[in-house]
Order: structure tokens, then sequence, then C-alpha cells
């Protein structure tokens, strides 16, 4: 009770723009983040280029961007016409026709239903009020910091990211690329592992669910995509260098309000390299005045030119998570794989009835 | 909160002759209580390994909120039910084909020896026994015979539950003030433990759907929507997807707590059945969850045959 006397005592203090008195806090006069959250959001991480260190947008600006985006929902979503006028198959080689990394000819992923701002319209999120053009917000211009040259040196050194270049065939014999040869050289969410980025925790497509426990001296944060019960240890110490994850090591501790989190021995994937000892990643969760937290994170990565900063609201919900089981159903490591194995094989007949007809 | 402790372990007690069939229309006296419990750790020594009574004295410290008791730690199962829940001699191997002069270890298991021959264990069910349908007997058997092809422990699929909590690898319980959740090491597995009925899960899952309610110092759990497709063991038993659970969870010392799971699957079983066992704190003062991930463990084993150059297997 004292404790809570002491929170009162706190009221004329400010944090996110919330009353400490205002928001809610367990036993011991923490701020009490417990519960679910939905982190959606039509906000993109990277700003588009033409709107420089413009950090906001005007209420206008998002009212015209908002209903751009959800008439694009929309029409995704509409029934299609049934007198639509019915595309040709295409005919011959996808070679023949051209067709190559552009991108143009996939059909897309997956319907919109599925997606979080396909069933739902999601919205534009504010920061003290403003509208936020970006979820980086250092570097000033919103974007991604240049490569350093030891992330150059790295790069070079890690294993491509394989686009389809010609469906129907297996183009990968003809360059010497390696695209389909083992599992491991899918993605590490094609492998049903981890979506691509573990920490910062990142809006995406779908699935896009937090829970938070909190208690004296951990804080859990369920993250619905690859159920990924990521355990915080609340006054503790990292753990041996060599015990090493693709979600890293986290350790918490309180700031005033705002529990701070730092993120290290993080395990590299999609590269020979075990470990990426340098990475250390900083997450910042303060109450925020709706109830919400602000999420904030920095990462200091050697692999760029100076750390970055981002950050975003979460917001409460009442939906619940759903369990995610990817690996159970993955059909599409086999399916990859085995139908990369029927074109190659394909390819080698061709070559020899080539070579026999010569 | 002394009584508390004392009501719940009675109850306990008398869950567990219940189990054994000693069920009692009325609330037993002290003396009775004592009697009974004496026959139950008795029976328990013969039969059941597992006292279901909490340490004299003791009281469950409060957790997080201050009124249910504190079920945060790092717990995990000290038995053979990972391997097969019921009570069973040991085996020469977890799968095994017929020898000239009885049966071996499989192909499949060969190699491993030793380390994956079958501890022996009077069970952790009721009556040592399941009461499968005749069917649902021979699909078990099938099971164990091919257990390296459709174990999904194996796969490193989602264990389900009762599974997942007496996996030989720990679990974490969460407990705030107004949630919980528990986070399984073994392919990182979770529960978020609803204390409010959403209704009828959207769909069946691995883990299934979770209701809580605390009944005095005991969490109950009611599992309900899981898929048909986890087991119970490594020995072949298995469910079907109309099963539901129930569970309890009750705190019986500062480092201990009592586990017990009530299966209800009219297809698989000719009666609701119930298992028991201690679940034990990890007391190493660095006690945590590491890194299980274990899918890209499995990647050879179900994808291997489907590389561009398989390897020797």
């Amino acid at each position: 009770m004292e404790l809570r006397s002491l929170g009162a005592l706190a009221a004329l203090l400010t944090v996110g723009g919330a009353l400490a008195a205002d928001i809610p806090r367990t036993e011991d006069g923490k701020p009490d983040f417990s519960g679910t959250y939905d982190i959606t959001t039509l906000t993109p991480f990277s700003r588009a280029p033409e709107l420089g260190e413009r950090r906001t947008f005007t209420a206008e600006e998002v009212a015209e961007r908002r209903q751009r985006a959800h008439s694009q929902l929309e029409q995704a979503a509409a029934p299609l016409d049934p007198d639509r006028e019915v595309l040709a198959a295409p005919e011959g080689q996808a070679r023949d026709r051209g067709v190559d990394v552009s991108g143009d000819f996939t059909p897309g992923s997956y319907d919109f239903h599925w997606f979080d701002c396909g069933g739902i319209y999601c919205d534009f999120y504010q920061v003290d009020g403003e509208y936020r053009t970006s979820i980086l917000i250092d570097p000033p211009n919103g974007r991604m910091p240049p490569q350093s040259e030891a992330g150059k040196a790295r790069q070079a050194t890690l294993r491509p990211y394989y686009k389809p270049k010609y469906p129907g065939e297996a183009w990968w014999l003809a360059d010497g690329s390696d695209p389909y040869d083992n599992p491991e050289g899918q993605s590490i969410g094609d492998r049903c592992i981890y979506m691509s980025i573990t920490v910062p925790m990142r809006p995406v497509v779908y699935n896009n669910i937090k829970t938070i426990v909190q208690t004296d001296d951990h804080v859990l944060i369920m993250v619905e995509w690859m159920h990924w019960p990521r355990v915080i240890r609340l006054g503790s110490e990292h753990l041996p260098e060599e015990m090493t994850s693709y979600g890293g090591d986290s350790i918490g501790w309180w700031e005033g309000d705002t529990l701070v989190v730092e993120t290290t021995n993080f395990k590299d994937y999609m590269s020979p390299h075990p470990a990426r000892p340098d990475l250390r990643i900083i997450e910042r969760f303060s109450p925020n005045a709706d109830g919400g937290l602000l999420y904030n994170f920095t990462v200091h990565d050697p692999d760029y030119t100076m750390p970055y900063t981002g950050e975003y609201p979460w917001t409460r919900t009442d939906k619940l998570m759903y369990e995610y089981a990817c690996h159970e159903g993955n059909y599409s490591m086999a399916n990859t794989l085995r139908g990369a194995r029927v074109l190659e094989r394909k390819w080698m007949e061709q070559q020899s009835a080539a070579e026999g007809t010569e | 909160m002394r009584a508390l402790a004392r009501t719940t372990s009675a109850s306990a007690v008398e869950k567990q002759l219940q189990a054994f069939g000693f069920a009692s229309a009325h609330p037993p006296a002290r003396s009775q209580r004592r009697f009974l419990r004496r026959s139950l750790l008795a029976i328990s020594g013969l039969l059941f390994a597992v006292a279901a009574v909490a340490d004299e004295g003791w009281t469950a410290p409060r957790g997080p909120g201050g009124v249910h008791p504190d079920l945060n730690g790092v717990w995990q199962a000290v038995n053979e039910a990972h391997w097969d829940i019921e009570r069973h001699v040991a085996r020469a191997s977890v799968q095994l084909r017929e020898g000239p002069m009885g049966p071996v270890p499989a192909i499949a298991t060969l190699r491993m020896g030793a380390t994956l021959a079958v501890p022996p264990s009077l069970g952790v069910v009721a009556g040592g026994k399941l009461p499968y349908r005749p069917e649902a007997l021979a699909k078990r058997d099938a099971n164990r015979a091919r257990w390296s092809e459709l174990d999904p422990e194996v796969k490193c699929y989602l264990p389900g539950i009762p599974r997942a909590n007496y996996l030989p690898q720990p679990f974490q319980i969460f407990q705030g003030a107004s949630n919980i959740e528990f986070v399984y090491q073994f392919a990182g597995a979770n529960r978020n433990i609803l204390m409010h009925d959403p209704g009828p899960a959207p769909a069946d899952s691995w883990m299934g759907q979770s209701v809580a309610s605390w009944q005095g110092d005991t969490l109950v759990i009611d599992v309900t929507a899981q898929n048909a497709d986890t087991w119970f063991d490594r020995a072949g038993n298995h469910h079907s997807a109309a099963m539901t659970v129930v569970e309890r969870f009750t705190p019986m010392g500062p480092n201990h707590l009592h586990y017990e799971a009530t299966i209800d699957d009219a297809e698989t079983f000719t009666r609701p059945w119930t298992m028991a066992m201690p679940l034990y704190r990890r007391m190493e003062p660095n006690a945590m969850l590491l890194d299980f991930k274990c899918v890209e463990f499995v990647e050879e084993l179900l994808y291997g045959e489907l590389r561009r150059h398989p390897l020797p297997r």
C-alpha cells in the first residue's frame, strides 16, 4: 500500500503522455503491462524517401492514405466478377516469355482474408498525438542507415537470398546456384523456425498478437507468430557467450516506469557464422496514455554505420491468440525440394535429348 | 490458511482414493482421514508412486495478486511417463521386432542400444493400465511397432496436453496477477491459460484451448479442442480429437506440485481415466528455460531424402 501511495505522490510526473497515477500498476508499484496486444498497423517500417526528414503526417494525409489502403483492401476482398475476362494460359517456356526475377508473374501469397489488414481494417498509429510517417525515427530520414564496410564484407560471406527466376524449369542448373538443394538453405520463415527478424519485434502481415505476463522476476512476451515464448529475466545477467539462439538472450530492468530490455547472444541464420557477438539490442517499454504501451528499440549492429531506433505503440486488445503451428503442417518444405528434384530431372532429360540430336 | 491447505490435501487424498475405487459419500473424520492417508501412502508405495499430501503445516505462499498460490517457477517431472504412462517392465528398446528368441530392438533404434531401452515403471495411470477399446488398443500396438515413423515427438511436433507436462525437459509457469502462461522448453510450446471461458475454440489445435479456474489452492484447467495427432508417450498411447482433459495443479510443498489429469475420450477408451504425478521445482540457482527449437534438428530426418545430394541414410 505504501508503494501505491508513493505512486500517487508521483502523479504530477507525466510518462509517455500518461499521468503516472493513471496507469495500471502491479503490487510492487511497477507499471502493469500484463495483457494482450495487437500491433497491426498501416504505418510503414521505413519512411518513403520523398518524405525526407518529415516525421509526421498531417490529418489530411493520413485520411487520404487510409482511404487508399482501405479501398485497395476492399477491392481485394470483393467477390470476383463472374463475367470477367478470362486470361489465356501462357504458352511456351517461361524463359521464352521473358519472365524473370522482376516478380510481376507472382500471384501473391495468400488471400487478403488471412492478412491482419485484410479481414479487419487497420490504421496508422499516433505517438504523442502525431501520426508518424515511419516506425524508424533515427536516422532522421526514417530509413535504415548505410551498411558499414564490415557489414558489406560480412554480407559477401552470406548465402544470398534467391528469388525464383524462371518458373517451371531448373534454371539454377544453368547458373550453378543452389536455391533448393537443401532444407537448411530455405528461409528461416519457410523452415518454420522464426519469421525473418526476431528482435526488435516488428508488425507483420498477420499473427500480430502479443501477450505479456509480468512477475517480480520475469516478463514473458508470448509472440503469436511461430509460437515464440520470449522470456525476459529481470535483475539477471546475460548467459555465457557460447549460449546463442536466434531469439537471443534477454535481460531486463526498470528505469522509473520504463522496462528496459537488453538482448545479446544472437545466433546468425542464413550464414555460416554461428554467432553475432557484436549485435546488441535495447528495447524500452513505457506506459501509454491509452492504457497500452510505447515500444521503442535501438539496434546496435556493427553491420551498419550507426545504431538505428524505432518506436510504435502496442494497443491492448480483447482478441485471443491462436496457435501458430507451422512446422507441423509444413508441406511446402517437402514440396519445394521435391519439385526442384522433378525439374532437375526434366532439365537433365532435355539436355541429353538436345545432345542426342546434335 | 493452514486449514485451507489441510482441506486441499485431504481432498486430494480423497480424489486419489476415488481414483482407486475407494469412493466416499461423506467427508471422513480426521482420524479416518489419517487412516485413509496412511492407507493411501501404503497403496501408493505399491501401485502409484505419488504421495499427494502437502507437507505438514505448510501453506502455499500467495502469488501475484495475493489471492491464489504462487505457481511461478521452472518445473519438471522426474519419472518414466514420457516413455510409457502405463505400468510396464523394462523393454529392450522403444521400438521392437521379433527376434529368434524373443523381441529385439527394431532396425530404426538398434544402434541406440541401452540409451533407447525403456526403463521400467509402475505407471502414472490409476490402475496401471489404460481402458482401451479393442480397436484403439490395436492401434496403440501398431503405433508402438512403428514408433520412429509415427511418434510426433520424434518429428518435433507440438506435444499436446498432458504429454507436454512430463516430457524430460523443464517447463515454466508464468503467473501474473491477471494472467497465466505455461511455456515448455520442448519446441518452445506454450499454453495461454484463459481465466474466462471464451466458448468453444474456433478449430482444433495441437495444444488445445486451456480454460482455468481456481478451486481452493488447485489450478484446474479444462483442455479442449486438441487434434488427434498428439500422443501420450513414446509407447504409442494415443487418443482421438474427442478427448477432453481436466488438469489439476496443486502446490504440495515449497518445491513440488501434485499434477493430475483426467482424460475423457469415449472414442478411444471405455471410461474416463486419471493419471497423477508430482512435478518438481528445478532447484539450480540458475534454473531457466533454454532454447530447444527442435525444428531444425529434424530437417535431415524429415527432408533429407529430398536433398539434391542426399546423405547416406
